[in-house]
Protein backbone atom coordinates (compact mmCIF):
# COMPACT_ATOMS: atom_id res chain seq x y z
CA UNK A 1 0.00 0.00 0.00
CA UNK A 2 2.77 2.50 0.85
CA UNK A 3 4.21 3.98 -2.38
CA UNK A 4 7.97 4.34 -2.75
CA UNK A 5 7.64 8.12 -3.08
CA UNK A 6 6.56 8.36 0.57
CA UNK A 7 9.95 7.12 1.81
CA UNK A 8 11.62 10.59 1.95
CA UNK A 9 8.90 11.64 4.39
CA UNK A 10 9.90 8.77 6.68
CA UNK A 11 13.50 9.77 7.34
CA UNK A 12 12.92 11.71 10.55
CA UNK A 13 14.30 14.99 9.21
CA UNK A 14 11.07 16.78 10.07
CA UNK A 15 8.69 15.52 12.76
CA UNK A 16 5.46 13.79 11.90
CA UNK A 17 2.17 14.57 13.59
CA UNK A 18 -0.28 12.01 14.92
CA UNK A 19 -3.74 12.14 16.42
CA UNK A 20 -5.19 9.45 18.63
CA UNK A 21 -8.45 9.22 20.55
CA UNK A 22 -9.19 7.86 24.01
CA UNK A 23 -12.03 5.43 24.60
CA UNK A 24 -14.03 8.25 26.16
CA UNK A 25 -13.67 10.18 22.92
CA UNK A 26 -11.07 12.86 23.60
CA UNK A 27 -8.65 13.47 20.69
CA UNK A 28 -4.92 13.95 21.36
CA UNK A 29 -2.46 15.50 18.92
CA UNK A 30 1.29 15.19 19.21
CA UNK A 31 4.48 15.49 17.18
CA UNK A 32 6.68 12.43 16.89
CA UNK A 33 10.23 12.33 15.67
CA UNK A 34 9.80 9.68 12.99
CA UNK A 35 7.47 7.18 11.37
CA UNK A 36 9.48 4.10 10.38
CA UNK A 37 8.85 2.09 7.25
CA UNK A 38 8.44 -1.61 8.10
CA UNK A 39 6.97 -2.97 4.87
CA UNK A 40 4.40 -1.90 2.27
CA UNK A 41 1.54 -2.42 4.73
CA UNK A 42 3.09 -1.57 8.09
CA UNK A 43 4.85 1.32 9.80
CA UNK A 44 6.32 1.65 13.28
CA UNK A 45 6.14 4.47 15.80
CA UNK A 46 8.49 4.81 18.72
CA UNK A 47 7.11 4.24 22.18
CA UNK A 48 9.32 6.39 24.39
CA UNK A 49 7.14 7.52 27.26
CA UNK A 50 4.04 6.18 29.01
CA UNK A 51 2.09 9.15 27.71
CA UNK A 52 -1.42 9.85 26.47
CA UNK A 53 -0.67 8.55 22.97
CA UNK A 54 0.58 5.27 24.43
CA UNK A 55 -2.55 4.88 26.58
CA UNK A 56 -4.93 5.91 23.80
CA UNK A 57 -3.73 3.41 21.19
CA UNK A 58 -4.08 0.58 23.66
CA UNK A 59 -7.68 1.64 24.33
CA UNK A 60 -8.54 2.57 20.74
CA UNK A 61 -6.11 1.41 18.03
CA UNK A 62 -6.94 3.98 15.34
CA UNK A 63 -4.45 6.73 14.51
CA UNK A 64 -4.14 9.33 11.80
CA UNK A 65 -0.68 10.63 10.92
CA UNK A 66 0.67 13.46 8.80
CA UNK A 67 4.15 12.81 7.41
CA UNK A 68 6.14 15.44 5.57
CA UNK A 69 9.07 15.40 3.20
CA UNK A 70 11.70 17.86 4.48
CA UNK A 71 12.88 18.76 0.97
CA UNK A 72 9.51 19.48 -0.64
CA UNK A 73 7.14 19.77 2.36
CA UNK A 74 4.86 17.36 0.52
CA UNK A 75 2.62 15.90 3.19
CA UNK A 76 0.99 12.49 3.39
CA UNK A 77 -2.04 11.38 5.38
CA UNK A 78 -1.96 7.87 6.79
CA UNK A 79 -4.72 6.05 8.65
CA UNK A 80 -3.22 3.42 10.92
CA UNK A 81 -4.32 0.66 13.26
CA UNK A 82 -2.12 -0.43 16.16
CA UNK A 83 -1.04 -4.06 15.72
CA UNK A 84 1.67 -5.02 18.22
CA UNK A 85 4.83 -3.87 20.02
CA UNK A 86 8.38 -5.18 19.72
CA UNK A 87 10.79 -4.66 22.62
CA UNK A 88 13.72 -6.54 21.09
CA UNK A 89 14.86 -7.64 17.65
CA UNK A 90 16.09 -6.05 14.43
CA UNK A 91 13.29 -3.46 14.08
CA UNK A 92 13.75 -2.32 17.68
CA UNK A 93 17.54 -2.13 17.28
CA UNK A 94 17.32 -0.15 14.04
CA UNK A 95 14.79 2.31 15.51
CA UNK A 96 16.85 2.69 18.68
CA UNK A 97 19.95 3.57 16.68
CA UNK A 98 18.13 6.04 14.41
CA UNK A 99 16.31 7.63 17.32
CA UNK A 100 19.61 8.28 19.04
CA UNK A 101 20.88 9.94 15.85
CA UNK A 102 17.76 12.15 15.65
CA UNK A 103 18.13 13.00 19.34
CA UNK A 104 21.69 14.11 18.92
CA UNK A 105 20.84 16.18 15.82
CA UNK A 106 17.93 17.92 17.53
CA UNK A 107 19.51 18.50 20.91
CA UNK A 108 17.33 15.88 22.59
CA UNK A 109 20.03 13.39 23.65
CA UNK A 110 19.12 11.91 26.99
CA UNK A 111 15.44 12.73 26.44
CA UNK A 112 14.57 10.20 23.76
CA UNK A 113 14.67 6.60 24.92
CA UNK A 114 13.05 3.80 22.98
CA UNK A 115 10.93 1.44 25.08
CA UNK A 116 9.28 -0.39 22.20
CA UNK A 117 8.67 -0.31 18.48
CA UNK A 118 4.90 -0.01 18.08
CA UNK A 119 3.89 -1.57 14.76
CA UNK A 120 0.78 -0.31 12.94
CA UNK A 121 -1.11 -1.64 9.95
CA UNK A 122 -1.64 0.96 7.22
CA UNK A 123 -5.35 1.30 6.47
CA UNK A 124 -5.04 4.09 3.92
CA UNK A 125 -2.48 6.48 2.50
CA UNK A 126 -2.88 9.60 0.39
CA UNK A 127 -1.00 12.74 -0.56
CA UNK A 128 -2.11 15.89 1.19
CA UNK A 129 -3.72 18.55 -1.00
CA UNK A 130 -2.09 21.31 1.05
CA UNK A 131 0.57 22.20 -1.56
CA UNK A 132 -0.03 24.49 -4.52
CA UNK B 1 -7.65 32.68 31.98
CA UNK B 2 -5.00 31.88 29.38
CA UNK B 3 -1.75 33.49 30.63
CA UNK B 4 -0.10 36.22 28.58
CA UNK B 5 2.97 34.06 27.98
CA UNK B 6 0.86 31.34 26.39
CA UNK B 7 -1.03 33.90 24.30
CA UNK B 8 2.31 35.21 22.99
CA UNK B 9 3.47 31.66 22.34
CA UNK B 10 0.43 30.80 20.19
CA UNK B 11 0.78 34.10 18.32
CA UNK B 12 4.48 33.43 17.70
CA UNK B 13 6.35 31.57 14.93
CA UNK B 14 4.82 28.20 15.75
CA UNK B 15 3.34 25.32 13.80
CA UNK B 16 -0.03 24.04 14.94
CA UNK B 17 -2.30 21.07 14.37
CA UNK B 18 -5.93 20.54 15.24
CA UNK B 19 -7.32 17.11 16.07
CA UNK B 20 -10.89 15.87 16.19
CA UNK B 21 -12.62 12.50 16.05
CA UNK B 22 -15.76 11.12 14.44
CA UNK B 23 -18.70 9.19 15.91
CA UNK B 24 -16.74 5.91 15.57
CA UNK B 25 -13.82 7.41 17.57
CA UNK B 26 -11.62 7.57 14.45
CA UNK B 27 -9.34 10.61 14.81
CA UNK B 28 -8.51 13.26 12.16
CA UNK B 29 -5.79 15.88 12.12
CA UNK B 30 -5.06 18.93 9.98
CA UNK B 31 -2.43 21.64 9.86
CA UNK B 32 -3.77 25.03 10.92
CA UNK B 33 -2.11 28.27 9.97
CA UNK B 34 -2.61 31.30 12.19
CA UNK B 35 -4.57 31.75 15.39
CA UNK B 36 -6.10 34.41 17.59
CA UNK B 37 -6.31 33.91 21.31
CA UNK B 38 -8.89 35.67 23.45
CA UNK B 39 -7.45 35.47 26.94
CA UNK B 40 -10.50 37.18 28.42
CA UNK B 41 -12.87 34.45 27.24
CA UNK B 42 -10.39 31.54 27.18
CA UNK B 43 -11.14 31.00 23.51
CA UNK B 44 -8.81 30.28 20.62
CA UNK B 45 -9.72 30.75 16.97
CA UNK B 46 -7.55 28.82 14.52
CA UNK B 47 -7.62 29.01 10.75
CA UNK B 48 -7.91 25.63 9.07
CA UNK B 49 -7.18 25.67 5.32
CA UNK B 50 -10.35 24.44 3.60
CA UNK B 51 -8.41 22.13 1.31
CA UNK B 52 -8.02 19.65 4.22
CA UNK B 53 -10.70 20.91 6.59
CA UNK B 54 -13.74 18.75 5.80
CA UNK B 55 -13.22 15.91 8.34
CA UNK B 56 -12.24 18.43 11.02
CA UNK B 57 -15.39 20.50 10.43
CA UNK B 58 -17.67 17.46 10.24
CA UNK B 59 -16.27 15.96 13.45
CA UNK B 60 -16.30 19.27 15.30
CA UNK B 61 -19.95 19.79 14.43
CA UNK B 62 -20.77 16.19 15.40
CA UNK B 63 -19.28 16.16 18.90
CA UNK B 64 -17.49 19.48 19.54
CA UNK B 65 -14.29 17.99 20.97
CA UNK B 66 -11.13 19.83 19.89
CA UNK B 67 -7.42 19.30 20.55
CA UNK B 68 -4.88 21.87 19.37
CA UNK B 69 -1.14 21.25 19.60
CA UNK B 70 1.18 24.21 19.14
CA UNK B 71 4.90 23.60 18.58
CA UNK B 72 7.94 25.87 18.47
CA UNK B 73 10.10 23.86 16.13
CA UNK B 74 13.58 24.94 17.28
CA UNK B 75 13.24 24.63 21.07
CA UNK B 76 10.54 21.90 20.74
CA UNK B 77 8.50 23.74 23.39
CA UNK B 78 4.91 22.73 22.83
CA UNK B 79 1.49 22.79 24.46
CA UNK B 80 -1.80 21.09 23.79
CA UNK B 81 -5.09 22.93 24.30
CA UNK B 82 -8.24 20.88 24.70
CA UNK B 83 -11.78 22.13 24.74
CA UNK B 84 -15.16 22.44 23.09
CA UNK B 85 -16.23 23.96 19.83
CA UNK B 86 -17.76 27.41 19.99
CA UNK B 87 -18.25 27.96 16.27
CA UNK B 88 -17.15 27.43 12.67
CA UNK B 89 -17.37 30.03 9.90
CA UNK B 90 -15.45 31.11 6.80
CA UNK B 91 -12.39 33.21 7.68
CA UNK B 92 -12.65 36.93 6.95
CA UNK B 93 -10.28 39.03 4.87
CA UNK B 94 -8.76 40.36 8.08
CA UNK B 95 -8.14 36.81 9.28
CA UNK B 96 -6.56 36.00 5.94
CA UNK B 97 -4.11 38.79 6.73
CA UNK B 98 -3.46 37.14 10.11
CA UNK B 99 -2.60 33.95 8.24
CA UNK B 100 -0.19 35.83 5.97
CA UNK B 101 1.45 37.52 8.96
CA UNK B 102 1.78 34.17 10.68
CA UNK B 103 3.42 32.64 7.60
CA UNK B 104 5.91 35.54 7.51
CA UNK B 105 6.80 34.92 11.16
CA UNK B 106 7.40 31.23 10.52
CA UNK B 107 9.54 31.94 7.44
CA UNK B 108 11.67 34.42 9.42
CA UNK B 109 12.05 31.97 12.29
CA UNK B 110 12.72 28.69 10.49
CA UNK B 111 15.51 29.98 8.29
CA UNK B 112 16.97 26.54 7.62
CA UNK B 113 14.04 25.90 5.27
CA UNK B 114 13.72 27.75 1.94
CA UNK B 115 11.02 30.42 1.98
CA UNK B 116 9.38 28.89 -1.09
CA UNK B 117 8.47 25.77 0.85
CA UNK B 118 6.22 27.76 3.20
CA UNK B 119 4.88 29.87 0.36
CA UNK B 120 3.68 26.68 -1.32
CA UNK B 121 1.00 25.96 1.26
CA UNK B 122 -2.62 26.68 0.35
CA UNK B 123 -3.70 28.67 3.38
CA UNK B 124 -7.02 29.96 2.10
CA UNK B 125 -9.90 29.88 1.74
CA UNK B 126 -9.95 28.73 5.31
CA UNK B 127 -12.34 28.09 8.16
CA UNK B 128 -12.18 29.94 11.45
CA UNK B 129 -12.66 27.33 14.15
CA UNK B 130 -13.24 28.78 17.62
CA UNK B 131 -13.12 26.65 20.73
CA UNK B 132 -13.22 27.29 24.45
CA UNK B 133 -10.10 26.06 26.21
CA UNK B 134 -10.79 23.78 29.17
CA UNK B 135 -7.35 22.28 29.76
CA UNK B 136 -3.77 22.96 28.66
CA UNK B 137 -1.12 20.23 28.70
CA UNK B 138 2.64 20.42 28.41
CA UNK B 139 3.64 18.72 25.18
CA UNK B 140 7.38 19.47 25.09
CA UNK B 141 9.16 16.14 24.48
CA UNK B 142 10.36 14.46 27.66
CA UNK B 143 9.00 12.80 30.75
CA UNK B 144 6.91 15.91 31.59
CA UNK B 145 4.95 15.71 28.36
CA UNK B 146 1.26 15.28 29.01
CA UNK B 147 1.30 17.07 32.35
CA UNK B 148 -1.72 19.29 33.00
CA UNK B 149 -0.61 22.90 33.16
CA UNK B 150 -1.64 24.90 36.22
CA UNK B 151 -2.53 28.14 34.47
CA UNK B 152 -2.66 30.12 37.70
CA UNK B 153 0.98 29.25 38.38
CA UNK B 154 2.24 29.54 34.81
Amino acid sequence: MLPDEIRPAMQGVTPSTIVTCSLDGVPNVTDISQVWYVDKDHVALSHQFFNKTHRNVRENPYVQAILRDAKTFQEWYLELQYDHSEETGPLFDQMDMELEAIASLTGMSGVFKLRAADVYRVLSVRKSRSRQ
Amino acid sequence: MIPERLVAFVHGPVVSFVGTRDARLRPSVSWVFGARVSAATDEITVFVPDIEAEPIKRNAEQNGLIALTVVESISHESYQFKGKLVGLRPSSDEERAVQDIHRSKVISHLTKFPKALFEGFRLYPSTALTFSVEHVFVQTPGPGAGKLLDLSAF
